[in-house]
């Protein structure tokens, strides 16, 4: 009985698991969109910050970029991971490289140790956000790691995703619509390290996942916080 | 070879028939709107007064323009287009660089140059930010010097400055040499303050600014002064900021400033002295002809509003706008001391039919005259307030005005509560979607689509459904059904109209509002599942059923006694109905009990397999499914039905 419940355990460690694609990084990340954040209260060894730093809008062929313009501040220390949005307006998209351009200078903010690319692209832009992340990937230092946000779909039914040039693909397991609940493992395995909730629907428990990022449509305070990570202590 | 062609084609007219642009979330499905609560459905004819019913949750842009019609200030031409009340476009459409691009891609021999980031990040520590480093208006003046400059002399050179100037709007530092030609020096002057303004070197870029006010050569002498009195604003010194724009307020020669100047004077003073501020703003925006600065006073004191600056005891618009957007708390006691119509219109909001106050407030209310922006809400209180009979008479006297669709949709909704019989229910029951696009196009909101489905007996409905008060797609609509409701309530279902209905995705029993079903043909299936019917137990996405059973019990007042039993007793049936896949399950599944021959049984279970894959399902749904699987491979193993289903679905 001993020696089986032993081999249990030893399995359960040894059982490989996908290796963290952010080493170093925290397992927890707040998103911090657009509005004053301040930041302060976190302490950088718990939560990183990853921020909204900029919308890329594409339209007409061009690029157009809409830059932060709300205050975010934070203590020293503080992982920064900048969230670059992409917003396409109509079909006439630009050339790629224009709309990585604008996205890889991003990874110019002081402090910024990853990129996130936040596009929620339709099925006939999964060729063109490809090629974007390609030139993006290109354009920045091979050390600045790239995340990418991911509908739900992405991660659970259609796996088009394999092989971008990321390291991880974040399910976004909120605003599902009415009666979806996600599935309890993603196979993409950019899927299966991350995960992405909202303070403003229940807390369900995400598939397994090394790391969180915490959603609040309302400016994060340090109770908010709190009382996210205490649910969140109560998955692992 | 014919039927590969066909699908061929049919591929072919598929891709065609995909949009291509599809959004990446969703679905959005349209959603029929009859009065809206954030803003009103045409904010320019509200700025220009036509109030309709004046909402406490309208955004305080809003009640900021309602509480001027109502104090009889209102808003001019001018004003109106000043604050141009409406949607708007939040992405950036246009650089603010475009005008100087355009003019300076012109020069022959210039390299074009196709965007220039205005922005500037905040480099702090422990801090992100940016901030829009150069405005508009550098970049028109830059445009507007070059014409000056072009075919002449010094042309490139000045050109190639002003580059490095803009370059120094998102991140450079450069500073433009001093020039070769004497006829450039003055605005390589202007050019050199500039770029050190705009590469935050503020205490040099002020002192630049200075020697060119003291120029008296210079062309930019006299905004020269602003632009130092800038400098102190962008390095915090906001006391000396004010003092010298004060200066610039009051020097006759400087008077094409003096309206920025009192700008910059305002942007200080909302920052330093935000409680003063908010005070000022709302009696200034308060006052006639106030087009120059109505824009941003509003913006300013929306911002205050925003960041719960308290405000002054006798701030009469701040004291309205906090009250009304809270019910009408303490509106009756300020109504009784001042007897303006704002206050009128927020202690109507705050009555009850059986307040002490009602009496006193329905004789002001009656005062009002019909030419007043306030008639169609205080009347549409009154209708509220006032006895069934007399409510009445006011409705339908009211409901004769012209006024904006969702204030007719509300006094329909009013005087629907008032019907006294049938007839007059249906006459009140359609409202028109606020949706310009759906003009003409009256549908049942929530309200008489409840009465109808819950209070209202088979008998009427069929009776609705045969006459002409109602539109004739809600007749339609309202004619199926009937005849579905018919065949649930009946206590043995004829097959033939189970079948039917097997065959028909659209088709429920309950009465629905607004735009109903996505997917408009019955015989469809709606990709979004909105096919047959939930359990009024259940959950569903479309029809939530968790409100209805909590809601109150709905009666129509206006039906007699037999009628109101009778549909209450038809409502216990239908709210105790499975979802429609359930419902369908059971009855195929009896009928093939009792008729196994019969030759509409296979293709029957076929389609009971199918609705509970589309259908709204529930716990039970699995189990038929199942059964109907089974009985279809065990019973008819080689029928074509039993190839056309692999699965059954839990």
């Amino acid at each position: 009985m001993f020696l089986a419940i032993a081999g249990m355990v030893a399995i359960a460690f040894l059982w490989p698991r996908p290796a963290d694609p952010l080493p170093g990084f925290p397992h927890v990340f707040l998103w911090a969109w657009e509005r004053p954040e301040n930041l302060e209260f976190l302490d950088p060894h718990a939560a990183g910050v990853a921020f909204l730093a900029r919308t890329v809008c594409l339209g007409g062929g061009s690029v157009s970029v809409k830059p932060r313009l709300q205050p975010l501040r934070y203590s020293p220390g503080t992982v920064l991971m900048a969230v670059v949005r992409v917003e396409p307006r109509d079909s006439s998209l630009p050339p790629a490289d224009d709309a990585a351009a604008a996205i890889a200078d991003a990874d110019a903010i002081p402090g910024v140790r990853a990129l996130q690319v936040d596009f929620d692209a339709t099925l006939s832009q999964r060729a063109y956000y490809r090629e974007l992340l390609g030139d993006v990937r290109r354009r920045i230092p091979a050390s600045m790691p790239i995340s990418m946000t991911a509908l739900t779909s992405w991660c659970q039914s259609d796996g088009w995703i394999g092989g971008l040039p990321v390291v991880e693909a974040v399910p976004m397991l909120f605003r599902m619509g009415p009666g979806e609940r996600p599935a309890r493992t993603f196979r993409p395995a950019l899927c299966q390290s991350s995960a992405g909730v909202s303070l403003d629907e229940p807390l369900r428990q995400p598939p397994a996942a090394a790391r969180l990022y915490l959603f609040n449509p309302q400016p994060w305070t340090a109770s908010t916080y709190r009382a996210a990570i205490r649910e969140v202590r109560k998955w692992h | 070879m014919a039927l590969r062609m066909t699908a061929r084609l049919l591929i072919v007219l598929l891709m065609l028939a995909v949009p291509l642009e599809l959004p990446g979330c969703g679905p959005f499905l349209p959603e029929a709107a009859f009065h809206l609560n954030v803003d009103p459905e045409a904010p320019a004819d509200f700025a220009n007064g036509k109030l309709g019913i004046l909402q406490p949750t309208y955004e305080r842009l809003y009640q900021v323009i309602a509480y001027r019609y109502l104090i009889g200030v209102g808003l001019n031409p001018d004003e109106q287009q000043a604050i141009s009340p409406g949607p708007h476009e939040a992405v950036l459409t246009a650089g603010p660089s475009d005008p100087w691009l355009a003019a300076r891609n012109q020069v022959p021999g210039v390299k074009p140059v196709h965007d220039i980031d205005a922005y500037r990040e905040i480099n702090k520590p422990n801090f992100y930010g940016s901030y829009l480093n150069c405005n508009d208006d550098a970049f028109r003046t830059a445009a507007i010097t070059l014409a000056r400059f072009r075919g002449k002399p010094g042309e490139m050179d000045w050109i190639a400055a002003q580059d490095t100037v803009f370059a120094d709007c998102s991140h450079d530092a450069a500073i433009p040499p001093p020039a070769r030609l004497p006829e450039l020096r003055a605005d390589r002057a202007y050019q050199i303050a500039s770029a050190k303004f705009y590469s935050e070197q503020y205490d040099a870029a002020r002192q630049d600014f200075q020697t060119i006010a003291s120029d008296t050569s210079s062309p930019w002498r006299i905004i020269a002064p602003y632009l130092a009195a800038r400098c102190l604003i962008r390095s915090g010194k906001w006391d000396a900021a004010v003092g010298e724009l004060q200066h610039i307020a009051a020097n006759p020669a400087l008077a094409r400033w003096h309206a920025s100047a009192v700008g910059l004077l305002n942007y200080i003073r909302v920052r330093q002295h935000p409680a003063e501020r908010m005070h000022e703003l709302a009696l200034a925006l308060v006052q006639p002809n106030s087009q120059a600065s109505v824009a941003q006073d509003l913006t300013d004191y929306r911002t205050l509003f925003d960041r719960n600056v308290k405000p002054s005891e006798d701030d009469d618009l701040t004291s309205w706008i906090l009250s009304f957007q809270a019910g009408g708390a303490g509106a009756l006691e300020k109504w009784r001391a001042r007897r303006t119509d704002p206050w009128l219109v927020a202690a109507l909001q705050a009555a009850g039919p059986k307040d002490a106050s009602v009496p006193e407030l329905l004789a002001a209310a009656f005062a009002v005259k019909p030419d007043s922006p306030a008639y169609i809400t205080v009347n549409y209180q009154r209708v509220r307030l006032m006895p069934s009979d007399a409510a009445r008479t006011l409705a339908d006297q009211v409901l004769q005005v012209d006024m904006p669709v969702s204030a007719l949709n509300q006094f329909r909704a009013e005087r629907m509560r008032l019907a006294r019989n049938f007839d007059e229910f249906l006459r009140y029951a359609p409202r028109t979607p606020v949706d310009s696009d759906a003009k003409g196009l009256d549908l049942l909101d929530d309200d008489s689509a409840t009465m109808l489905d819950r209070a209202v007996p088979l008998a009427l409905l069929k009776q609705a459904a045969a006459g002409t008060q109602l539109p004739e797609a809600t007749r339609r609509s309202l004619q199926r059904t009937v005849a579905i409701r018919s065949l649930v309530l009946a206590g043995s279902p004829n097959f033939d109209d189970v079948f039917r209905l097997l065959n028909s995705p659209g088709g429920s029993p309950f009465v629905r509002s607004g735009y109903g079903r996505y997917t408009q043909n019955p015989a469809a299936i709606d990709d979004f599942r909105d096919n047959w019917w939930c359990a009024a137990s259940g959950t569903s996405a479309w029809r939530p059923p968790q409100e209805r059973q909590e809601s109150p019990a709905v009666v129509a007042d206006f039906l007699p006694e037999a009628d109101r039993q009778q549909a209450a007793a038809e409502w216990r049936k239908l709210a105790a109905l499975p979802a429609g896949p359930d419902w369908l399950g059971a009855q195929t599944l009896a009928f093939a009990a009792q008729h196994p021959q019969d030759p509409r049984v296979p293709p029957a279970l076929y389609l009971v397999v199918r609705a509970s894959r589309y259908g709204c399902t529930d716990d039970k749904t699995g189990d038929f499914s199942r059964r109907a699987f089974d009985l279809l491979h065990r019973r008819y193993p080689s029928s074509e039905w039993a190839k056309k289903t692999p699965y059954w679905y839990r």
